[in-house]
């Protein structure tokens, strides 16, 4: 039941994305084709529509999570998918996860056209060995081997927390504005709600930050995590970045909760109208 | 026979406004049911509670002898007053959807009723009329090998000829030995099909009667709506 749940989610989503993932396919085709046959005005022309794409992908990507949940819970839709024969928890964790597949889709969307620009922009600038220097001076500034790949997973996984904090936001922000309680406003309590989740996980953060500010560093030698502040770490190392740990925690905690909440209060508390 | 539905202390409110109160309530196996009452009463609330919609209440509610949830929801055929299929879906899309969801949906007999009836099963529900979009929703439910059907205003906004159409095929498709629940206020066109009725009042129950008792007494349906209802215009 779960692999339809997922599959008629997938179907439902696929038209919101469908003509912007279109768009966004165009432009990397085109951008493609003018490297191969080295049209330098296409690039010119072209830059200022993809800039547009590549921020509409995202936004209708971001925009359709929250509509899409709405319109299948809590308008006239909610009368097919709440009757479903299936589980409250199996209905919220397959719109889970297809919100983050078409988010994950979007930012790829987003960021293929652009991949296309640099290699121009290299070409332009007849620049390998520009490219060599650039590259060499940016490894100097970063760690290589094991640490390299640590980094990667870093950034994999915070952008993975923030996809899910942003879902998980939402969806308690909702479902709590059209519970009995906020249902008179719907759309002003989603937001005000949403708001307040934001203020809420950064006065966390910022409380656990001050009792143990957990970062994480990236040096030119090495990446890793530290409990010491950057005047410390910096008399020791040169620092490329450093990353507080303490709010992807917070939000990853406040992400799984919320979910588990919305999930308890469409269980238990759900009045469709 | 035993009870499909069992309501016991049945209560609903919304904020201050109490739409059912100390509802209770026995309906055997093979009734067909008609739950009448003014606009407002709580005969959707009540429809709505028993499709698993409605959450928030107080009192004990079972279907089958289960609570509501995944086990009634598989033998619960809940049909509301107006299309709630997503715009984007063909006949052919919510037929496949049913199917998937359903082990009771008879996928054929659905694809037959579409064509009987006169839709295109490839048109999306977007271009299609209201009443073709709500005779798609009666097929899917009527489709369905349901132990419950709920029906919602099933006739509400048609013309008589219309009503009785759609009354013949709702006695000519649903599953038999099955129960029916039909919300109405039209009840001159439904009266005939009931075995039994029952009649809300400011969220009470107030007549809860087999049919032939109150002819019995000389009585329809209707004379006896008029009687609890003198006030509704």
């Amino acid at each position: 039941m779960f692999g339809k749940l997922l599959k008629h989610e997938l179907r439902h989503t696929a038209r919101y994305h469908s003509a912007i993932l279109t768009a966004s396919l165009i432009a990397t085709v085109i951008m493609g084709l003018s490297l191969i046959f080295k049209a330098d005005t296409i690039l010119s022309m072209a830059m200022f529509p993809l800039i547009v794409v590549a921020f509409a992908v995202i936004i209708v990507s971001l925009v359709s999570v929250i509509k899409n949940f709405y319109e299948t819970i809590y308008s006239r839709q909610g009368y097919l998918t709440l009757t479903l024969p299936v589980k409250c928890n199996q209905l919220l964790i397959s719109k889970v996860l297809i919100s983050f597949f078409w988010i994950i889709i979007s930012y790829i969307a987003a960021f293929l056209p652009f991949s296309f620009i640099l290699l121009h922009i290299k070409r332009q600038l007849d620049a390998d060995n520009m490219t060599d220097e650039l590259v060499q001076t940016f490894k100097e500034f970063l760690p290589s081997g094991g640490s390299m790949a640590g980094i990667v997973i870093f950034f994999v996984i915070t952008s993975l927390i923030s996809i899910l904090s942003y879902v998980g936001y939402v969806y308690f922000s909702v479902t709590l504005a059209n519970t009995r309680l906020l249902s008179k406003h719907p759309k002003l309590f989603g937001v005000l709600v949403f708001m307040a989740i934001h203020f809420i996980v950064g006065a966390v953060t910022d409380l656990t930050a001050e009792l143990a500010p957990l970062s994480f560093v990236i040096t030119t030698d090495s990446a890793f995590f530290s409990f010491r502040d950057a005047l410390e770490l910096g008399r020791e190392y040169v620092v490329v970045n450093l990353y507080s740990v303490n709010s992807y925690i917070v939000e990853a905690l406040a992400s799984v909760g919320l979910l588990f909440t919305t999930g308890y209060i469409m269980e238990h508390k759900i009045n469709i109208k | 026979m035993p009870d499909i539905i069992t309501l016991a202390s049945l209560k609903k409110s919304y904020g201050s406004n109490t739409v059912l109160e100390d509802i209770n309530l026995r309906i055997p196996e093979g009734a067909i049911v008609g739950l009448l009452g003014p606009n407002g009463c709580g005969k959707t609330t009540l429809l709505k509670i028993l499709a698993g919609l409605i959450k928030d209440y107080s009192g004990t509610v079972k279907i089958n002898n289960n609570e509501i949830g995944v086990e009634t929801k598989e033998i619960v055929a809940f049909l509301p007053d107006a299309s709630y299929l997503p715009q984007w879906m063909t006949p052919l899309d919510a037929i496949g959807y049913f199917s998937d969801f359903y082990k009771d949906f008879d996928k054929e007999k659905a694809l037959k009723m579409v064509t009987d009836f006169s839709l295109n099963p490839k048109q999306k529900l977007k271009t299609m009329s209201k009443g073709q979009q709500e005779k798609l929703c009666l097929i899917l439910i009527l489709s369905r090998n349901a132990r419950l059907y709920l029906l919602d205003e099933p006739l509400g906004g048609l013309d008589p000829s219309s009503r009785a159409a759609i009354l013949d095929m709702i006695m000519k498709n649903y599953a038999k030995d099955s129960t029916v629940l039909i919300s109405t206020h039209l009840i001159n066109d439904v009266e005939k099909i009931f075995n039994r009725v029952l009649m809300i009042s400011h969220g009470k129950l107030v007549v809860d009667s087999h049919v032939n008792e109150l002819r019995s007494h000389g009585k329809s349906v209707q004379d006896v709506f008029l009687e609890v209802f003198p006030y509704v215009w």
